[in-house]
């Protein structure tokens, strides 16, 4: 859907002259990132004025997309699934956050944020077979990746100390970063020891 | 009408590049939808590391 009108933006610019005809397929991969990113924030920002937290939300996604952008992770293998399966992501996290919130959960919100933090700093990056990393690119993005998690782990003690409501949209976008990375992983795990017997 | 829908143009084409030049400097796009990256992506990659 998403790729579908990326591409027919692309075809319009280079019909107009505005870009390259060589150059379709990468534009439209521009489009579908920019369109997705700007979909799932209108979708994390209606769950967060449906559930009454609409900054926690907003600040849970921004989190979740930069720490996701260099440590990785699983990933869906088709764009229904992907819709699905974010927006499915996306509404358990507001509602986690919004749960932590009401009953104060700051001791679960820090256990969480310190073990997703955890998964990122041993685990990160995970690539992806459509988009392969080499093998600076891979020490360079784990740097980033535990700079990342040591940040929203100092980030967290802080607002814990503070009482901060920012703690539980940090310890969100940790742990949904954490799962995805371990199913990742583990996925990596089973794919390599099918290939090897 | 026509620089007006030139000024759209240009700057859906600046967007675009943006996202793409943003994306060809990390592991994988934040979205759980990874598809296969174009060739020419690594045209926005930085090359100092």
């Amino acid at each position: 859907m998403i790729t579908n009108l990326g591409e027919k933006i692309a075809h319009k610019l280079a019909v107009s002259g505005t870009i390259s005809s060589d150059d379709v397929d990468l534009y439209s991969y521009g489009f579908f990132l920019l369109l997705s990113s700007a979909l799932y924030l209108v979708v994390v920002a209606i769950f967060g004025i449906a559930f009454g937290i609409l900054w926690e939300s907003i600040v849970f996604y921004f989190l979740f997309s930069v720490i996701r952008e260099y440590a990785g992770g699983i990933h869906a293998k088709t764009e229904h699934g992907c819709m699905l399966s974010t927006i499915l992501a996306l509404l358990l996290s507001t509602v986690g956050i919004r749960g932590m919130l009401q009953a104060e959960h700051s001791t679960m919100a820090m256990m969480l944020l310190i073990v997703g933090c955890a998964v990122v700093f041993l685990f990160s990056p995970m690539d992806v077979q459509e988009k392969p990393l080499s093998i600076n690119d891979r020490l360079y993005y784990q740097r980033i990746a535990r700079w990342l998690a040591t940040a929203y782990a100092l980030l967290g003690i802080w607002a814990t100390a503070a009482r901060w409501d920012i703690l539980y949209p940090i310890a969100a976008s940790a742990t949904l970063e954490g799962i995805l990375l371990l199913a990742g992983t583990i996925n990596q795990k089973i794919a390599h020891s099918e290939k090897t017997e | 009408m026509k620089n007006a829908k030139e000024m759209v143009a240009a700057l859906a084409k600046q967007a675009a590049e943006k996202a793409l030049r943003r994306d060809a400097n990390r592991t994988s796009c934040s979205l759980i939808y990874q598809p296969k990256i174009p060739n020419g992506l690594y045209r926005f990659k930085k090359e100092k590391r």
